[in-house]
């Protein structure tokens, strides 16, 4: 098998591996968004559960405050007091300490209701939080898969490239050495001819001489 | 008193509102794609940048590669160029130094061929120096002198050098001949005064029969204390023999002659002493049956010649008168002579019919003498035509003659009309340029040395290499590339000389002059292959020579004196009218190369020694002839 197929094949396996690992990380989001979704559900429950609980403890001191307020207007009469001037204000006092009661009561039902409420909030974003993170792992591996595709490619076109380019400057190389070859060889047979021209004009003009 | 209840609200609210919520860290999630994102392109980035890298490189190795390709160019560029220029500079200086060589060579052929007639002069002299004894003591001195004046003319120390060095081979060669020269003398005289005096002896003898006794002493006594001309010869280590056999060869050799001379003259007399034993010891026995033949063949001729006078040649005679003398010769009567008719009849039959055929050929000879001085006149009339062919040949050859001269010539009779014919083909092939020349001087050469070395004994001996293979005289002889006609006489009458001592050394001297001063009429060695015309004037001048040495032997005159620059008789006078100047030479070289020599008036004016070539072409003169031309 040849190196580009090897590498093609590796990096296909890269790629799905890759690819396989953002869609297990989706599921797991998905899982952990679910079980996120029902934290939630249970502390909507536990929130409207404050609230309840909040308005039946106003009930009970309504009851209770109730009784409080009708011994007080009892006495008053009892004592033969008049409802007018201070007694009046008295009750008034009472009223308005057992509004602030009751405000008291509800108001710490309603933060309870709202911290629940939070955190149901914080549940769900955590939720979201997971499947966001598992959306990002998902991307992250599309990305992955797809560099490492690239990066195969660019990585194998680099490879032909260089051995192109090794081929070209060998056979640049080739030719030109080629090229000096034939120079030499031409520049040579110039030379064996003038020096036989040479060798010539001498054995015409004094050619008696050199035997 | 009554207790008012009232109510006061004592509770506070104990809640407080919000949850602390742990903040979560989103930015991880966040970021993450893009830190992925950022990550895969750091890594493409990287990529890219390795890209670019790559790029650089390969641009960078590129262009290293290509420059280093220029450089490598460059330098076999400038390499070969100075190979070039190497390889000029190593010509021009072998053209220099091959230029000084040649010079000196030539310098040292010229001085060498200048003195070659002087030493071929002292060669003569010391080969016929008459005093041997001091014959190569005066060579050398002078060889040494000569020498020393070639010097003289010799500046450059190498050319000097190889001069003497030249002159040492030269000296071992020349003086090995002399010394050879100078022994043969030595010897040839020492045989030619004990063949003199022999020669002198023999004839005394044979002349003065009274003297014969001394004569005999003085030729073949071995006494020591009055020894004989051979035994004096053996003494002074001339003979090859010892002088006893000397003596009995000589004396066969002087009893043969006497009686050789005695069969010769007086036949019937050596049959005689023949028969009284006289001869023998004295002649071969071997000799004697011949001897004893030819003495009887002798006497018996001599009676036939005799008998053959009665009918004698006279070519006044008529010839009825001659038939009537021949009737009484054949019939044995003779008119009556009685002396005649005994020894017609002593005649033996061989003698008879040796007698009939001579009488009848005398006849015929009687017959032919009367007849010839009958065609005397037409006689005269065929030399006459002979004479003018001979005279109008040389005519044609010269080129003074057309056909139509040859017509108004006054040949006669049929014979002249076959002379006309042949001298008009002879004008017509002296015009188509057929006509042989005498010029074949390396053929002449080669046949004169064979002749003188022996290999060739006759003209149609074919010894002598050409390049269609071994050709003899008479197949060298006509045709461009042979020899011409007078040469084949010359060398046809060498052959028949050979024999002869005298003519061959007149003839060896005469070529060895020609080839002493060949080189100096043939002009610049240089030259020489490429300049027709140099053979031709070098023939000429053989021509000449040999013409003025002709006639000096004729006259009486020696070799030696004819030869030898230093003699009133010398036959070259003045060698300068035979060198060739270098104007001469000049044109020549242009002629033969088919080059039209201008004419004096046409040529530019000389440059003088101090102007330079651009001064010389801005001179006037040279405006004014080139406005000329």
């Amino acid at each position: 098998m040849s190196p580009p197929v090897v590498m093609a094949i590796g990096a296909g396996v890269s790629a799905v591996g890759s690819l396989l690992g953002g869609q297990a990380a989706m599921a797991a989001g998905s899982y952990q968004q679910s079980i996120a979704e029902r934290n939630a559900g249970v502390y909507e429950n536990k929130a409207d559960q404050a609230l309840e609980i909040g308005e039946r403890n106003v009930k009970t001191f309504n009851k209770a405050f109730n009784k409080v307020l009708a011994s007080t207007e009892s006495a008053y009469i009892g004592s033969g007091v008049r409802l007018s001037g201070t007694p009046l204000e008295i009750l008034e006092h009472n009223l308005a300490e057992a509004e602030i009661e009751r405000m008291n009561i509800m108001y710490d039902a309603k933060v309870q209701n709202y911290d629940f409420k939070e955190q149901a909030v914080m549940a769900r974003m955590q939720g979201n939080l997971a499947m966001f993170q598992a959306r990002s792992q998902r991307t992250a591996s599309y990305l992955n898969a797809a560099g490492t595709l690239v990066n195969v490619y660019g990585t194998n076109k680099l490879i032909s490239t260089q051995a192109n380019n090794q081929k070209i400057l060998t056979d640049q190389m080739v030719k030109h050495q080629k090229s000096l070859t034939n120079q030499i060889n031409t520049l040579n047979e110039k030379l064996n001819s003038l020096n036989l021209d040479n060798t010539y004009k001498i054995e015409k003009n004094f050619g008696s001489l050199l035997r | 008193m009554v207790k008012i209840p009232t109510f006061t609200s004592e509770g506070n609210p104990q809640k407080t509102s919000g949850v602390i919520s742990q903040i979560p860290n989103i930015s991880d999630a966040a970021t993450l794609p893009y830190r992925t994102l950022s990550k895969q392109a750091d890594s493409i980035a990287n990529l890219g940048l390795k890209f670019q890298q790559q790029n650089k490189n390969f641009e960078s190795q590129l262009y290293k590669l290509n420059k280093e390709q220029e450089v490598q160019e460059y330098k076999i560029d400038e390499k070969y160029k100075t190979d070039v220029i190497n390889t000029n500079n190593k010509l021009e200086n072998d053209f220099k130094i091959l230029q000084l060589r040649l010079d000196r060579k030539t310098l040292l052929k010229s001085t060498i061929n200048n003195i070659l007639p002087q030493l071929n002069e002292i060669k003569l002299t010391a080969s016929t120096n008459s005093n041997t004894l001091k014959a190569k003591e005066e060579y050398d001195t002078s060889f040494k002198q000569i020498i020393e004046n070639a010097k003289l003319n010799i500046d450059d120390k190498v050319v000097k050098q190889m001069f003497e060095m030249e002159v040492g081979d030269l000296y071992a060669t020349e003086s090995q001949q002399v010394d050879s020269y100078i022994r043969k003398n030595s010897i040839t005289n020492a045989k030619i005064v004990l063949n003199t005096d022999k020669e002198k002896l023999f004839h005394d003898y044979i002349n003065n029969p009274s003297d014969r006794p001394i004569i005999l002493q003085k030729l073949f006594s071995l006494n020591p204390n009055a020894p004989g001309i051979f035994m004096e010869a053996a003494m002074d280590g001339i003979l090859k023999v010892p002088p006893q056999l000397a003596v009995q060869a000589a004396q066969v050799e002087l009893f043969t002659i006497e009686a050789e001379k005695l069969v010769d003259e007086n036949p019937k007399e050596f049959l005689n002493l023949l028969e009284q034993g006289y001869w023998k010891g004295k002649i071969l026995t071997t000799n004697i049956p011949k001897l004893k033949d030819a003495a009887i063949d002798k006497a018996r001729a001599m009676d036939v010649d005799f008998l053959t006078t009665h009918m004698p040649v006279d070519p006044n005679m008529d010839i009825e008168d001659a038939e009537v003398l021949y009737k009484q010769a054949i019939s044995g009567d003779f008119g009556g002579d009685k002396n005649k008719q005994s020894i017609y009849k002593n005649l033996d039959d061989e003698g008879k019919a040796d007698f009939i055929t001579a009488i009848n050929q005398q006849r015929s000879h009687v017959r032919a003498e009367i007849s010839f001085q009958q065609n005397q006149e037409q006689r005269k009339e065929i030399d006459a035509n002979n004479e003018l062919y001979t005279d109008t040949y040389g005519k044609i050859v010269s080129g003074e003659l057309t056909v139509s001269d040859i017509d108004a010539l006054g040949f006669e009779g049929k014979l002249g009309v076959e002379y006309k014919s042949a001298l008009k083909n002879l004008i017509a092939k002296r015009e188509e340029g057929t006509l042989v020349s005498d010029a074949g001087l390396k053929l002449y050469d080669q046949a004169f040395k064979m002749i003188m070395n022996g290999d060739i004994t006759s003209v149609t001996d074919k010894v002598i290499p050409t390049n269609d293979g071994p050709k003899s005289i008479m197949d060298i002889t006509g045709g461009e590339d042979g020899i011409g006609f007078s040469q084949s006489k010359e060398l046809y009458s060498l052959i028949i000389n050979r024999n002869n001592e005298d003519v061959m050394f007149q003839k060896n001297a005469f070529q060895d002059f020609l080839n002493s001063y060949k080189e100096q009429i043939l002009g610049n060695p240089l030259y020489q292959k490429f300049n027709t015309q140099s053979e031709s004037r070098f023939f000429d001048f053989s021509l000449i020579m040999k013409q003025a040495y002709e006639q000096g032997l004729k006259e009486g005159k020696s070799p030696y004196s004819l030869l030898n620059s230093s003699s009133d008789d010398f036959i070259l006078k003045n060698i300068a009218e035979f060198i060739p100047s270098d104007e001469q030479l000049t044109d020549e070289l242009l002629q033969s190369m088919g080059v039209n020599v201008p004419d004096d008036e046409n040529l530019p004016p000389q440059r003088k020694p101090d102007q330079t070539p651009e001064e010389w072409m801005n001179s006037d003169e040279y405006k004014t002839w080139e406005n000329n031309q």
